[in-house]
């Protein structure tokens, strides 16, 4: 029993002395902003394309603020880890996050118990496709054939995917929703290439940056991308538009902050920003890996994701 | 091809490789920091340095980092990094019986020639590993998952039963999170943080190093270390004892080796399991009467594998941009920062980068013989720090460790949560293991046994129709039988007596 006695003591001692760290802040004022080091959170994992543009954008960011910015990776559950950390922060302007279109599908999917409405939105840097991709050997060469093959034999063609709730599923099950696809998808989570190549699924719906390196190898053909426009890394893969399948939502990527930022640092932070996206190592990266640079200022972009939240919702619910 | 490999090299390339072997034996040998977290750490530094010297100082972190996590195993029975996951179970009674010097020798001279197969193997078969590899679909993890699993018994020291009981408990902790296939969340008390589930790092962290910690600071208060009161030539005479011994265990090197090689190359495993896998499977081969030798088959097993696994690890990231684990994943974006695109056209458009990054990685192994030799007496000497300034600092880097990973304050609270809980599970004589391996495995079996249904439209005899997996199966049925056998020998033995 004294044993027990000690440890729930040590316990007791530790849960003390991280209520008395965390309760630790700095006061700061916004006048000479940015005035101190300014930490970014990303979602992603640290080394993917997604991470890479949240790094470079910061990066080159940096050099027009004049005070580092430094990255933490910040992983789990879909990104609502990262997203609800940002919004716990306080509102200075020193702690910004990296998002994605996964702020909005994870509200949505209730796996955060608030809407986009918690967090401020200063801009939006870049986009990624979502692209139907099949093996080169695969007798579908475009999305109009794989649609019309499943049609016919119901329940025959896989498409592998990350998981319920992520972004490129919804896509890819929203597209085969709309025009009557017959298809079974099949969360292949993490090995989402390796199952298309060995064969255990048909198709992905993912993004184009996991692929670039066996497309170019001539493995793996890219058939639609849901962008509203060509991307520069791909020029010959059609859009969904192209084809008449627009779906209005896409995967964009910018900067959050938490709600009630002043809006003066909100907009030294998007000028930032708008420097950054005309980054030279950005572009590299972007015509590399095969995503999109889309810049859209901190008066515009609050609207475009109440836009796209409203868009994504419906098409979300139709899935379910 | 040849030239190719150490075309790149120069005075800055080969100080950063050292510099990256280096750091990543320091890493890993902290408890609590892992090799992921070091090349995390070092990724930053990449934007500033040419592609050689940047991914030669990462590769040497990788290799560093699977020999480094040996150390504290042995000498203090916590395993600095996944990698080390079983290397103390029979380290550190070598250790205890003043072998601490035999024991390291054997480690880091298994983790030598695991990491040279691993690259040999790399260098001549990469692409047809990765095609076999590739083979490693939803239903082969699935049966090869359940074979680690029935191995648990190899895992338990005393009782077999309390082994498979600590199993169901991390299956059961295996649940806690997103349901994998409909993204359901499971016991996560409606919190967000919850959801991401328990990571199997924290808690392998916590339930090794804190019940060494209570012990050596609450409970006994003359607890200490194993040390070794030897010269740096009396050390010597231990590494060499070592190597004798390894070279009678050629078979269980090269076996381990290949199979660690196997498992780094199927995408998402890691160096926990090519360790585990092969140190059941060298118990359940190696029956050995005499327990010092099989003492030090059991450390040479994981530490052959865990070494030769970075080698088979990078093998599907170089041939097909896929990343075999947690640090590959990391390199794989070190490689794009420099515009390089690991993938199928890899050795082709860049061959230079390729044989070079093989290059870098036979250098690693140099520094790491040398490193690792030179340092024994040191490792063996910085264990005479008092008990009660040790441990303190390593309760402190677990905390850090724990943090680092996702920066995550969860993972802190589970990190003590469980080790407190493994304190007790010592006490009551239920190992540990099972339940960390249980843990790992438990998320794939779940999540790749489910997916298997869906790809075959629910027919439950796909498992059977797959060469791969039906081999894995039939050897599982035999062992299992072979325990019943064995169980009902028992019981009729029993009542004969009666």
């Amino acid at each position: 029993m004294k044993l027990t006695k000690k440890i729930v003591g040590a316990l007791a001692g530790i849960t003390l002395l991280f209520a008395s760290v965390s309760t630790n802040s700095f006061a700061g004022s916004h006048a000479k902003y940015p005035s101190k080091p300014i930490e970014k959170t990303i979602t992603f994992k640290a080394g993917g394309a997604a991470d890479i543009a949240g790094r470079l954008s910061a990066k080159a960011a940096e050099k027009v603020l004049k005070q580092p910015i430094s990255v933490v990776n910040r992983l789990g559950a879909g990104g609502s880890v990262g997203f609800d950390f940002v919004g716990k922060q306080k509102n200075n302007g020193y702690n910004i996050g990296w998002l994605s279109a996964s702020i909005l599908t994870t509200t949505i999917l209730g796996k955060l118990p608030y809407d986009y409405k918690h967090w401020d939105f200063v801009c939006g840097v870049t986009v990624d496709a979502t692209t139907i991709a099949v093996r080169a050997d695969s007798p579908y060469k475009t999305l109009p054939e794989l649609i019309a093959a499943s049609k016919k034999n119901p329940g025959k063609i896989k498409i592998g995917h990350a998981g319920v709730g992520s972004f490129t599923y919804t896509t890819g099950a929203v597209l085969m929703k709309q025009q009557g696809a017959k298809v079974v998808f099949v969360p292949v989570g993490k090995r989402r290439t390796p199952a298309l190549l060995s064969g255990e699924v048909d198709a992905i719906s993912v993004h184009p940056p996991e692929l670039m390196a066996n497309v170019r190898a001539g493995k793996i053909r890219m058939l639609a991308v849901s962008t509203p426009v060509k991307m520069a890394a791909y020029p010959k893969v059609p859009t969904f538009k192209s084809l008449g399948m627009d779906l209005g939502f896409y995967q964009f990527r910018g900067v959050f902050v938490p709600k009630g930022t002043p809006k003066a640092v909100i907009k030294k932070l998007s000028d930032a920003y708008k420097t950054a996206a005309k980054d030279k190592a950005l572009a590299d990266a972007a015509l590399n890996k095969g995503f999109g640079i889309n810049f859209i200022p901190h008066n515009k972009f609050p609207k475009y994701v109440a836009k796209q939240d409203a868009l994504l919702r419906k098409a979300m619910a139709s899935i379910k | 091809m040849i030239d190719l490999l150490f075309s790149n090299l120069n005075f800055l390339t080969i100080s950063l490789i050292f510099f990256g072997v280096a750091f990543g034996i320091l890493v890993s040998a902290i408890p609590g920091l892992t090799t992921t977290i070091g090349v995390v750490l070092l990724l930053p530094f990449s934007f500033y340095l040419d592609s050689a010297s940047s991914l030669g100082m990462l590769m040497g972190v990788f290799v560093g980092g699977m020999a480094g996590g040996a150390i504290p195993a042995i000498l203090i029975n916590i395993p600095g990094n996944p990698a080390s996951i079983v290397t103390n179970v029979n380290g550190y009674p070598l250790a205890q019986s003043g072998k601490g010097d035999f024991a390291l020798g054997l480690a880091m001279i298994s983790s030598t020639l695991g990491a040279l197969i691993g690259l040999i193997i790399l260098f001549l078969i990469s692409p047809e590993l990765s095609d076999f590899a590739l083979k490693f679909g939803a239903v082969e993890q699935c049966a090869l998952v359940l074979l680690g699993l029935s191995l648990v018994s190899a895992l338990s020291e005393k009782s077999v039963m309390k082994g498979y009981i600590s199993m169901c408990f991390g299956l059961m902790v295996a649940t806690i999170g997103l349901d994998p296939i409909t993204a359901t969340p499971r016991y996560n008390f409606n919190t967000v943080t919850l959801q991401q589930g328990i990571s199997f790092i924290p808690v392998m962290i916590g339930m090794f190093a804190l019940p060494t910690i209570i012990e050596s600071l609450i409970i006994s208060k003359d607890f200490k270390f194993p040390t070794l009161d030897k010269n740096f030539k009396q050390c010597l005479v231990g590494v060499f004892d070592a190597l004798k011994e390894i070279l009678q265990s050629k078979f269980n090197i090269i076996r381990s080796s290949v199979i660690g090689s196997i498992i780094g190359a199927i995408p998402g495993t890691g160096s926990a399991i090519a360790a585990t896998l092969s140190y059941q499977l060298t118990k359940k081969i190696e029956k050995s009467d005499n327990k010092d030798r099989f003492s030090s088959q059991g450390v040479i097993s994981p530490e052959a594998a865990n070494s030769s696994m970075s080698g088979g690890a990078l093998i599907p990231m170089l041939t097909l941009g896929i990343p075999g684990d947690p640090v590959t994943a990391v390199m794989l974006g070190a490689l794009t920062i420099h515009g390089l695109e690991p993938g199928p056209l890899m050795i082709s458009s860049f061959p230079e980068a390729y044989y070079g990054l093989l290059g870098s990685f036979a250098v690693s192994v140099f520094f790491l013989v040398i490193l690792t030799l030179i340092g024994i007496p040191f490792f063996l000497k910085a264990i005479r720090i008092k008990t009660k300034y040790l441990m303190p600092i390593i309760f402190v880097l677990c905390i850090i460790g724990s943090f680092a990973l996702r920066n995550s304050m969860l993972d802190v609270w589970i990190m003590i949560i469980f080790g407190v809980i493994a304190f007790y599970m010592n006490r009551n004589g239920y190992p540990i293991l099972p339940m960390i391996l249980a843990l790992i495995l438990g998320k794939i079996l779940e999540e790749q046994f489910r997916m298997s249904l869906i790809i075959s439209l629910g027919d439950p005899f796909i498992f059977f129709k797959k060469p791969i997996s039906l081999t894995l199966l039939i050897i599982l049925g035999c062992f299992l039988s072979y325990i019943f056998v064995k169980f009902l020998k028992k019981v009729i033995n029993q009542n004969k007596n009666v």
